[in-house]
């Protein structure tokens, strides 16, 4: 009983909170239900949850600002859900430091996706030094000590900031990277925030990982927001 | 100073001219006179022939001078030829006083009749000159379409008028809506853009008389002179000359370009009418277009709710009658029809972004793969056995748009395209760079279209609701035909020749930024 993995929900809505937590418990997880913001912080602190689920529209106080007291003191993964579809409250919810975005309306199978990346992204920053020095999705191989990329079998030659977006992309697969959070990584805190060269490399990436550009196995655009590694 | 020099040859000219007339006519009336007195005949009427030479003379001539001299030679002619002693002069003649007074009083007044006429004369013809350019004008002006034109134009008269460098506020000077100049010189572009002479352009606006140069209270010592532009009270604006000499202005140049100002006035209110006119009709237009929808999506949503209602309560109330594969097919319903109804609210939410009241598109320069990609990955997470095949350039293809809008119009044609083909075969979807535009094509291999919709296929009122057993095409097409104008492109729908239906976009690639109200 102790050694299932607890989340903690934060929502509003009756109807939404029952069904997301009768789809946890079907999964195997255990749930905690806050419905008000100030519920969510006392639960954080008095359940230690493995992992949140936060909803942005609270009636008391609004999820950014939850996700930044959290963020105060807990590393604690936190996936956002909300029904605003703006890409720039994706963005500021990734920047603001949480883990994944899910956006209403959606799949149980997507949310029950994203819960376990970013659960398995906590375990790997937890146990750092477990971290592969391969990444391996699908017929996409990453060797990261070798800098080298494998496609089908066959090595696929990238350039120096080609590699480092593509590993960048790989360790955190399975989450979206904003284009802010991948311009930060590569070309330092006062580099100027223009995505216009990130995405022009992207597609070159993309044209040298994909067969076809517009279906991708391994990248996956989301537009105005980031990029998304296929995590298996 | 050329100009002055010009001017002083151009008189000295004139006066040598005039000279050489008066010398002439004197001339000819003295051979005549002499002619005369030889053939004895009208040996009296010899004044009279001098009388008809001052005559002649002071209208030929300009000025009164001209006049004053033939008539002192004509009297000192009779004395020296026609009255005794011949061929010397003598004063002491009786009666020499009276016809001198009267040959001069004749020339003064036939100078100055003359003078009248010849002025009169000159006056009417500028007053035509300007009648013609004043109508010329108003012809100009019914042709421009815009503000900029039609001062544009009216400053192109005044010059023609003044002969200056103008300047045309429409507005406070000093704070102008909308500002047209013209200058013969940088040195009077310094000038007249001065903050003293926006002062004294200000004053004329807010007391509504004329201010400046040539206008009888001079308080400052500006440069250029500035007319209010008034109609009905009501102020408009101020026209700012620099005029090169200010003897020049007359009290009829003002008038003159008063004038033109009011024509420039009736031509701004008739431009700001029509503009406000076709707002009012855009208006309405939307405002149309707005109701077409509500009624659309009215009925559209009627039909899936009332399915989700009465699906849910079959099952809540008949739980323990019901078999497991009713129950699954019911459970099914309600899955696809909510996944229907969010649809919809993407649409309805994309509605709102092209016709909020700040509407303008936020158009960015998006990479077509990427637009696809994740209407395509959006699309599969819905429908999760279609087959789309997607085709894009090979090279990198930017094109400006609001990727959320064209995400949204390529998900709605694919949908359409898996709900209404009536196959299983895969969708295409067709990118191609043209040069100018990006072509966009949706084509799927089944039923096609029926030919008697392909005309109100975007409009949102087909014809008959029948033929379609589904629940109508929906409020669909008619967003992704408004989302489409407001990016300035076009779509239209066919059947392709080898079987279903194709549904072709066009963006520009660098299109100029349409503003949808």
């Amino acid at each position: 009983m102790s050694n299932k993995i607890k989340i903690l929900l934060v929502e509003d809505e009756e109807a939404i909170s029952n069904f997301i937590a009768t789809t946890l418990k079907a999964n195997d997880y255990a749930v905690v239900m806050a419905h008000t913001g100030k519920e969510a912080l006392s639960m954080l602190s008095s359940h230690c949850p493995d992992l949140t689920l936060l909803d942005l529209g609270l009636p008391d106080i609004d999820g950014t600002d939850i996700l930044q007291k959290i963020r105060e003191w807990s590393n604690i993964p936190v996936i956002v859900v909300s029904a605003r579809t703006e890409e720039a409250d994706k963005v500021n919810a990734l920047d603001m430091g949480a883990d994944d975005y899910i956006a209403k309306p959606f799949g149980t199978s997507e949310l029950l996706a994203r819960i376990r990346t970013a659960l398995r992204h906590s375990a790997k920053t937890q146990n750092a030094s477990q971290t592969g020095n391969v990444f391996q999705a699908q017929d996409l191989r990453i060797d990261f000590d070798k800098r080298q990329v494998v496609v089908d079998g066959k090595s696929v030659h990238l350039t120096q900031i080609e590699f480092k977006i593509v590993s960048l992309l790989a360790k955190s697969a399975g989450r979206v990277l904003t284009y802010d959070s991948i311009i930060t990584e590569l070309w330092g805190p006062y580099a100027i925030k223009d995505n216009q060269i990130l995405r022009v490399n992207m597609a070159n990436i993309r044209r040298k990982l994909e067969k076809n550009p517009a279906q991708p196995r391994y990248i996956f655009t989301e537009v105005g927001v980031g990029y998304r590694m296929v995590e298996e | 100073m050329s100009v002055k020099m010009n001017n002083f040859s151009v008189k000295f000219r004139n006066m040598l001219w005039d000279l050489g007339k008066t010398v002439v006519v004197f001339f000819v009336a003295t051979c005549f006179a002499l002619y005369l007195r030889k053939a004895n005949v009208l040996n009296d009427n010899i004044y009279g022939v001098f009388m008809l030479a001052v005559a002649v003379t002071s209208s030929i001539t300009s000025g009164y001078v001209w006049g004053i001299i033939s008539s002192l030679s004509g009297v000192i002619g009779v004395n020296f030829f026609f009255t005794y002693p011949y061929f010397a002069i003598d004063f002491t003649l009786a009666g020499y006083p009276i016809t001198f007074a009267i040959l001069l009083l004749l020339s003064v007044l036939i100078s100055a009749l003359t003078a009248k006429v010849k002025r009169a004369a000159v006056l009417s013809s500028l007053r035509r000159k300007r009648a013609e350019s004043l109508n010329h004008m108003s012809k100009e002006l019914l042709s421009a379409n815009n503000f900029q034109d039609i001062l544009q134009i009216s400053m192109e008269h005044i010059d023609a008028v003044s002969h200056c460098s103008v300047i045309l506020y429409i507005g406070s000077p000093l704070n102008p809506k909308y500002i047209v100049d013209k200058y013969l010189s940088e040195n009077d572009e310094k000038i007249l853009g001065s903050m003293l002479e926006k002062q004294v352009a200000q004053e004329a606006y807010l007391s509504k008389k004329s201010t400046g140069l040539g206008i009888e209270d001079i308080s400052q010592n500006c440069l250029g002179t500035y007319i209010p532009v008034i109609k009905k009270d009501e102020i408009y604006g101020v026209v700012g000359l620099l005029l090169q000499d200010p003897d020049y202005i007359s009290s009829d140049t003002l008038q003159y370009i008063t004038l033109i100002m009011a024509q420039v006035v009736l031509a701004l209110d008739r431009q700001e009418i029509f503009l406000e006119s076709q707002r009012i009709l855009l208006e309405k237009e939307k405002e149309n277009m707005r109701s077409n929808l509500l009624r659309a999506i009215s009925h559209d949503l009627r039909t899936p709710l009332t399915c989700i209602l009465g699906s849910s309560t079959t099952l809540l109330e008949n739980a323990h009658t019901l078999d497991q594969e009713t129950k699954r097919q019911l459970l099914e319903d309600i899955h696809h029809d909510a996944g229907w109804l969010i649809q919809m609210v993407e649409n309805l939410l994309s509605v709102t972004k092209i016709s909020g009241h700040d509407a303008s598109l936020k158009k960015k320069e998006e990479i077509v793969e990427e637009v696809a990609e994740e209407s395509v990955t959006k699309i599969k997470k819905r429908f999760s056995h279609a087959e789309i095949c997607v085709h894009v350039p090979e090279e990198l293809l930017l094109v400006p748009m609001d990727a959320m809008l064209i995400e949204q119009v390529l998900i709605n044609l694919m949908e359409n395209a898996i709900r209404h083909s009536g196959t299983k075969d895969p969708i295409h979807l067709v990118i191609k760079n043209t040069g100018k535009e990006a072509v966009f094509s949706v084509y799927d291999q089944g039923i096609g279209i029926p030919p008697e919709c392909l005309p109100h296929i975007f409009d949102g009122t087909l014809p008959s609701r029948s033929t379609d057993s589904a629940r109508g095409l929906g409020i669909g097409l008619p967003i992704c035909k408004s989302i489409i104008t407001a990016h300035g492109g076009r779509i239209f729908a066919e059947n392709n020749k080898d079987g279903g239906a194709n549904f072709t976009f066009v963006l520009p690639l660098k299109g100029e930024d349409i503003h949808v109200q």
